[in-house]
């Protein structure tokens, strides 16, 4: 009778420390969420707010395309769990790819981009299956290695290839350099056309991965290996299938992104700390965290550039790695990464 | 099996130790003097050939100190180019803003590295595995936009360096080559890289014998066991983190004494790649690796981009099959990069085939020509003599004692003699 009050007890006690737990991620957030809108505050009071809203929108434009990355980053880090440093190169070639089907063959730009993100889908199943498959998952070094070789690979290959000289990319959107006002903030139409297609890139994945089979398979290899494996679950080709998924989202991101910037072999490392940024601060598991982190690090890097003045857009990377530290060192696993437990 | 077979502490034993120490030593002493017959292979100018194996003293101790983190404590840093160049240019600018001698800075680079890599280590405390990638490939990245932020300090992306010949390093009188012209600078600068590279390689080797380092391969193998084991993580992390950055920053200083001009551009996430590929190539969690993993980093590039221009100067047997490749890749622009696919290639193959890397090959292919039987010196003390310890054959242990022999001594020990338990643990610590 005693045993089973103190089992219940200890039962319940393990429950308060869970919601506990919650509601520490919880304080996390909200003290982040706190610190970006007393600043937002002080600095719309003090600058204006038609410039707090333009730069709103600039760090907008940044972060969902940072977000898009992340995403593919925790697509691949669900899968395999391993960062793949390759994801940047992964995508810079994609848009190549895009670039050769839309100035060389002459298909429209919209078109190319889809077709490029199936090549690319492809071209990162294979990665897979020849490069990856072959290490035991657990092996976090080799594989992490493999993918800095694919890194010096595919940076080097377009390199010798596509030379470095910057091209311009086509816009795949409608309006070409036009903008529109909102509360005196301009914005082009291009930016939001982006913001659209992120946001639909990431319902698609979401859906994909909640309402599809292989989906569901894949939610369930990246939560326990040796249960999904007794399942009856093809571990490899699930896991093929998340190189394939975060290839083509990547693609996606590099053509977002080749569109502002020039197109050349090193356009994605810049692009690809502050993805990095973004994955580790969600959490490297967690796709809703990368899309908000992805969100947040864009913010962040465009307000503290244009309104702390020394920082300006040199010190923006500097930013973004103090950010994270702070954040892993309050909360290792990121914002919304599950957090591990140990056996020994 | 082996060819040879030799016992721990026989004079046999004794003398291949000491061979393979003379020869190695022989080869280094060689470059010395073998600017009189200039340098295999090709017929390249020798100070620019001196200044390469120069630099491969260089990354080979910076590879040495990523080593000891990735390699002995098993944390992933990809950081490292950042150490580097901090000792770099705390170098540089005190050499050319403070006019300070070269080997002054030395100690302050590697002190104020320590410091930094003990910060920068930090956060290893909480975060972990690929978490700790990523702050770290940060902190490469980051390096040099602070550079370029700060140029009044650090020249910015034109680079820095010391007004022409302050604090030039000059051979004294009576080494043999000091009226070698233009070559002596580079020699006597060898003379002390090689002297400051011996000296680190040698600590860095006592030290993972000593207690502390066993510690770290505890820590590398299984953190959690070797926290309930009693070994302080917090402490070893932060201070293999500081100890790896301060190596980093003798290396950084290293480098400038051989080439005085530091620039953003040296001391990018590249570098910190590189010295990553040079580890795994070398060999991780080996000391010896670096050096061949420095060779791969300064001579690879150099030749797969001199022959993408020349290829008069290739191996005879390469150049047939690499003909068209070569060929193709000439009078294209980007064709210097192709050592960037071989690099990548070649990273994946070591992966693929040599997971221990080039040294691990080297101890396979030894392992089948010579093969030393460890016979430790406290089994020998055991006995008395210099004499092995007694087999099936020897009429003492009445022939039921098996090849499990160290085992039962070591038994047998702790029963005689408390002090000896330690050694046996350490003893199995080494072969397990």
């Amino acid at each position: 009778m005693a045993t089973t009050q103190s089992v219940n007890e200890s039962i319940g006690k393990g429950y308060a420390a869970l919601g506990r737990l919650g509601q520490k991620r919880m304080i996390s957030i909200g003290v982040l969420i706190a610190v970006l809108v007393a600043f937002s505050i002080i600095v719309a009071v003090q600058h204006g707010f038609t410039l707090f809203l333009q730069r709103i929108f600039d760090g907008l434009s940044n972060g969902f395309i940072y977000a898009a990355m992340a995403m593919a980053l925790v697509l691949i880090y669900k899968a395999t769990t391993v960062v793949n440093f390759a994801q940047g190169e992964m995508a810079m070639f994609g848009t190549f790819i895009a670039y050769v089907f839309g100035h060389s063959l002459g298909i429209p730009t919209p078109l190319a981009i889809i077709l490029a993100m199936l090549a690319s889908a492809l071209g990162a199943a294979g990665i897979e299956r020849v490069l990856i498959r072959p290490f035991d998952p657990r092996n976090h070094l080799a594989v992490t290695i493999v993918t800095l070789g694919l890194f010096l690979i595919l940076n080097s290959l377009a390199g010798v290839i596509w030379a470095y000289d910057n091209r311009a990319f086509p816009s795949p959107f409608p309006g070409r350099n036009r903008s529109f006002s909102v509360l005196g903030a301009n914005l082009e139409w291009a930016n939001l056309f982006t913001w659209l297609t992120v946001l639909a890139a990431v319902l698609l994945v979401s859906l994909l991965l909640s309402r599809t089979k292989i989906g569901l398979a894949f939610r369930s290899v990246s939560n326990s290996l040796e249960s999904s494996e007794l399942l009856g679950i093809h571990i490899g080709r699930t896991l093929q299938f998340g190189w394939a998924l975060a290839a083509a989202v990547g693609t996606l991101a590099g053509t977002m992104i080749a569109r502002t910037t020039l197109l050349e072999p090193n356009f994605m490392g810049r692009v690809l700390i502050y993805s990095f940024a973004a994955a580790t601060l969600g959490g490297l598991d967690s796709l809703g965290g990368a899309v908000v982190a992805g969100i947040v690090i864009g913010l962040v890097q465009t307000m503290s550039g244009g309104y702390i003045g020394f920082i300006g857009s040199d010190l923006a990377p500097t930013v973004a790695l103090v950010v994270i530290v702070a954040v892993l060192l309050v909360r290792p696993s990121g914002l919304f990464g599950s957090k591990r437990v140990e056996r020994v | 099996m082996a060819l040879v077979t030799l016992k721990e502490g026989t004079p046999a034993h004794r003398a291949y130790v000491i061979g393979a120490w003379a020869i190695a030593a022989i080869v280094l002493i060689y470059v010395i003097f073998a600017y009189r017959w200039g340098f295999a292979p090709g017929s390249i100018d020798k100070a620019f050939r001196l200044t390469q194996i120069n630099d491969v003293i260089c990354y080979a101790v910076a590879i040495l100190g990523l080593n000891l983190v990735i390699g002995f404590s098993g944390q992933l840093s990809l950081g490292h180019s950042a150490f580097v160049g901090l000792g770099a240019y705390t170098t540089i600018i005190l050499v050319a803003d403070h006019h300070w001698s070269y080997l002054a800075t030395v100690p302050v680079s590697a002190a104020l590295c320590f410091v930094i890599g003990l910060v920068v280590g930090l956060p290893a405390l909480r975060i972990r595995g690929l978490y700790l990638a990523v702050v770290t490939l940060s902190v490469a990245y980051v390096f040099p936009t602070l550079v370029v932020k700060y140029d009044s300090l650090t020249g910015g992306p034109n680079g820095k360096k010391p007004a022409r010949d302050t604090g030039k390093m000059n051979p004294p009188s009576w080494m043999p080559f000091s009226n070698a012209g233009r070559l002596a600078s580079p020699l006597w600068v060898y003379c002390i890289l090689l002297v400051i590279a011996t000296a680190l390689f040698l600590l860095v080797r006592n030290f993972m014998k000593s207690r502390p380092g066993r510690a770290l391969l505890a820590v590398r193998d299984n953190q959690t066991s070797a926290a309930v084991s009693g070994i302080n993580l917090p402490l070893y992390k932060a201070l293999t983190f500081g100890a790896s950055a301060a190596i980093g920053g003798i290396a950084g200083s290293m480098l400038m004494i051989n080439r005085p001009f530091a620039s953003d551009v040296q001391f990018g996430l590249p570098l910190a790649i590189f010295l990553v590929v040079g580890l795994v190539a070398g060999g991780a969690g080996t000391i010896s690796g670096a050096i061949p993993g420095a060779l791969i980093y300064v001579f690879v590039p150099y030749f797969m981009s001199a022959w993408t221009t020349d290829q008069r100067g290739m191996p005879p047997g390469i150049k047939q099959v690499t003909k068209p490749l070569f060929d193709w890749l000439q009078g294209r622009q980007g064709a210097g990069s192709i050592a960037g696919v071989f690099f990548g290639v070649g990273l994946l193959i070591f992966v693929f085939v040599l997971p221990g890397g080039f040294i691990d090959g080297i101890r396979r292919l030894r392992s089948k020509i010579v093969q030393v039987i460890p016979n430790p010196s406290w089994l020998r003390e055991l006995h008395g003599s210099a004499n092995p310890p007694p087999t099936s054959h020897s009429p003492s242990s009445g022939g039921e004692v098996t090849p499990a022999a160290p085992v039962v001594a070591a038994v047998r020990t702790r029963v005689a003699k408390p002090v000896s338990v330690k050694k046996a643990i350490n003893l199995r610590g080494k072969t397990t």
